[in-house]
């Protein structure tokens, strides 16, 4: 009876809350389900202001890069909303989420770092520097302090964009002359690390200098056209128009200016490279600078001779961690037959967890590796990667060197 | 269970027992002011109107079915009161998550109705339950305005910019609930005194 | 199902996913523990069997009849929390009343059960299973051991006045905190 009286009294209960709730249920209902709605759309109205509905298109575009999530069309032809990842080496748990807007026109309307694991994150306003840009986007730089986080968000932006170019939905963007040029930098000299601008004078419009010290490039202009010159440490030049040719021989004068322009501001590794030489092989004689059209992070080369032989010295300025210093000596046959570097670790400011390296067996580890034998496994410093890909960077560039140097000889 | 006898804890200045039992939702909301806000009504709104109902009912409803039938009309408004805070403060209610539901079944709530709404008439109880709202909102806003400001750098939401190098994350995370509503409540155990009351309480 | 996934969730139960000290649900309850380690043992265990079978029960009706009515999620899940409290009752009442004084009823009614069983919405059947009762015995262990601590550690005395009661419990809460929080690695 107790049960009975009980369960009654449940329902009755239970029975009028939910009538009641029933009934605030037409009112509220709309309005929540308005509201999540909306939310979607204040998630894309974010970068596309004014946006009123959208379609995900992903599924129609083909060819899509990786990093490309979704795809979402504005339905009154306001543009695109493309959500994108990026991922860097200091990528912790998840990748970068980008909100990217572009109008119809193919031009980014907004955009936003959604969610980040970096651990060293460019500015809150660095995204809005894209705004206005179209696919080539002209004058976008990098984020210094977060070169790697900034290279992998443009990478990623300019990927996305281009995929909506390639499918026809917006117009690719038109690359500049100078920009052309400047892009190619990474590709023609490959050791230069983060270029930083220089005052430019004369023919030359635009001046950058490799924060590795292994060079110049400078955007030149001859006439109407526009070239690249780069400059490398050892004062050995290319010119290259903007179609990618290698114009040197062509373009002597322009040559010549940007030699004399990097000439007085490149740093000396020469001579404090020969004192190194000689402490390394003590009695080394007759120490000959060689000039090499390497743009690589060989940064000084010299010939030597020892007890009769004759050897070569190669200075690399690869960037690990930290700016490195790496030396190698290579005898006639193309072996190694010393490795040193100024410093491996930099402890006090990163390898709180370090361990400790035998410095002396891991350099002893590189005698008599030949270009042909050289595996890459030599050159790992446990929970060092980036030093690691440093010297390795270092040794590879050396044997490109020597091995130009023996293709310059013969 | 002598009749007439029981008031709230707060009246009878003990707060600190109502707050044990409200711990949860407090340190739960107190992230954000307007989670502080939101929470603070939804316990206001959910105390006034189950303890009108419960102190117009407790004379029908039989001993044996109080504590399921108290607890349904709870759950009851604490729904309906979530419906609407759902229609129109969404971000609110997403704050929240599920304590806001949790409510339903907060021994705060549930112990109000069980000892004053239970044996008094609708006056004591509606002051009862004003009075206890009222002081969970103001702890849990109070507690907010410290989290947030220490440990998120923001106010309403909103960044602060000359704390933004300054935030102490852990303040805002969970251990920072637990610090910053015992150095609250510690400083009203100060203002008023209400230890000696605690203390006697505790040695009856 | 994975045995390493099991006891994934076991751990996160105890640990990252503690739901008394790190998600505030069933706080209350553990805050006011001053029971010695045997009842709290009997009480917590009572709890995870009904946070298991609350679970058992609310995650089908969940999914296959309240979708259409989101809004009675809430009074549903109250009253089956309710009724499955009331059978264990029944069913256990001399375990129970031995061990427990008989506050199980109110005891087990509380916001971390209930607080579950709407999170275990979210998940599979099966790890809504294994959750709740990974969960549960994270709640078990919290209560208990927090009780002993009580018991064992505070001295009344050494504790300033105006931190006595509640401050000094909530202290010793976070403590809990923060180590489960260094064990996770993230604060």
């Amino acid at each position: 009876m107790k049960l009975l009286k009980t369960f009654v009294i449940l329902v009755l209960i239970v029975a009028i809350f939910g009538g009641a709730m029933f009934a605030l249920n037409l009112y509220t209902g709309p309005i929540i389900a308005k509201n999540s709605a909306g939310a979607a759309n204040d998630r894309l109205n974010s970068v596309m202001a004014g946006g009123a509905a959208y379609e995900d298109i992903t599924a129609t575009l083909s060819d899509l890069p990786a990093t490309v999530t979704a795809v979402h069309k504005e339905t009154s032809g306001l543009g695109y909303v493309i959500e994108a990842t990026a991922t860097s080496d200091y990528t912790g748990g998840a990748p970068m989420d980008i909100l990217i807007g572009v109008d119809s026109t193919g031009v980014i309307c907004g955009i936003q770092l959604v969610s980040h694991s970096e651990s060293l994150i460019f500015g809150a306003d660095y995204p809005s520097t894209y705004i206005g840009k179209d696919s080539a986007l002209a004058g976008v730089e990098l984020y210094a302090g977060s070169t790697f986080s900034s290279t992998a968000f443009k990478d990623s932006v300019s990927a996305a964009l281009n995929a909506l170019a390639a499918n026809n939905l917006i117009a690719a963007g038109v690359k500049g002359d100078d920009q052309i040029l400047t892009e190619m930098i990474p590709t023609v000299a490959p050791g230069f690390t983060k270029l930083l601008e220089e005052t430019a004078s004369g023919n030359i419009q635009k001046a950058f200098q490799a924060e590795n010290g292994a060079g110049f490039a400078y955007i030149m202009t001859a006439g109407e056209k526009s070239y690249l010159a780069v400059v490398n440490a050892m004062g050995a030049c290319k010119v290259y128009d903007t179609e990618g040719n290698d114009v040197t021989a062509d373009n002597a004068a322009l040559a010549d200016e940007a030699k004399t322009d990097a000439a007085a501001k490149q740093a000396a590794y020469l001579d404090p490279f020969k004192s190194k030489i000689e402490k390394m092989m003590e009695g080394a004689a007759d120490i000959t600078p060689i000039t090499l059209d390497t743009f690589n992070s060989v940064v000084s080369a010299a010939s030597f001779t020892f007890e009769g032989a004759t050897y070569y010295a190669f200075y690399s300025r690869s960037v690990g961690f930290h700016q490195m210093d790496i030396y190698f000596i290579i005898d006639a046959n193309g072996a190694i037959t010393k490795m040193d570097a100024k410093q491996f670790i930099f402890e006090e400011e990163y390898f709180m967890a370090f361990g400790g390296m035998d410095v002396t067996a891991y350099k002893d580890g590189f005698v008599g590796i030949t270009g042909d034998t050289f595996t890459g496994e030599e050159v790992i410093i446990a929970t060092a990667t980036m030093t690691s890909n440093a010297v390795k960077q270092a040794t590879e560039d050396t044997f490109d060197a020597f091995n130009a140097l023996k293709g310059g000889a013969q | 269970m002598k009749k007439g006898t029981k008031t709230s804890y707060l009246l009878k200045g003990t707060p600190s027992i109502l707050l044990v039992l409200g711990a949860g939702f407090v340190m739960a909301s107190s992230t954000d002011i307007r989670a502080a806000l939101g929470m603070g009504a939804a316990v206001l709104i959910a105390m006034l109107l189950s303890s009108i109902v419960i102190s117009a009912l407790h004379k029908i409803i039989p001993a044996y079915a109080k504590l399921p039938a108290y607890l349904m009309i709870i759950t009851g408004f604490v729904s309906l009161i979530s419906m609407f805070m759902q229609a129109h403060f969404p971000n609110v209610v997403e704050m929240l998550g599920v304590h806001l539901a949790t409510l339903a079944v907060s021994a705060v709530v549930y112990r109000d109705a069980e000892e004053v709404a239970d044996h008094n008439g609708e006056a004591t109880s509606i002051k009862t339950a004003l009075v206890t709202g009222i002081f969970f909102t103001v702890v849990m806003v109070v507690c907010a305005l410290i989290r947030e400001f220490f440990g998120a750098a923001t106010f309403w939401g909103k960044p602060i910019a000359f704390m933004q190098d300054y935030k102490i994350s852990a303040i805002a995370g969970a251990f920072g609930g637990y610090l910053v509503l015992a150095i609250v409540m510690a400083i009203i155990n100060k203002i008023t005194k209400l230890h000696h009351h605690l203390d006697e309480e505790e040695e009856n | 199902m994975d045995l390493k996934v099991i006891l994934g969730i076991v751990l996160a139960g105890i640990l990252s996913n503690n739901y008394a000290l790190l998600h505030f649900l069933g706080t209350g309850a553990v805050l006011e523990n001053e029971r010695s380690s045997r009842r709290s043992l009997t009480l917590g265990l009572g709890t995870t069997l009904v946070m298991v079978i609350s679970t058992l029960i609310t995650w089908p009706l969940n999914t296959y009849v309240l979708a259409k009515v989101p809004y009675l999620q809430t009074m549903v899940f109250v009253l089956v929390v309710l009724m499955v409290v009331e059978i264990i009752h029944v069913i256990a009442k001399n375990i129970l009343d031995n061990y427990c004084k008989s506050d199980f009823v109110k005891f087990a009614i509380n916001g971390a059960v209930l607080g579950l069983c709407i999170h275990n919405t979210h998940d599979e059947f099966v790890t809504a299973i294994v959750t709740s009762a990974a969960v549960g015995i994270g709640f078990m262990l919290t209560m208990t051991v927090y009780a002993k601590l009580k018991s064992t550690l505070v001295d009344e005395e050494a504790v300033p006045p105006t931190f006595r009661g509640l401050p000094i419990d909530l202290l010793t809460a976070g403590m809990m905190v923060l180590a489960l929080l260094a064990l996770n690695f993230k604060f």
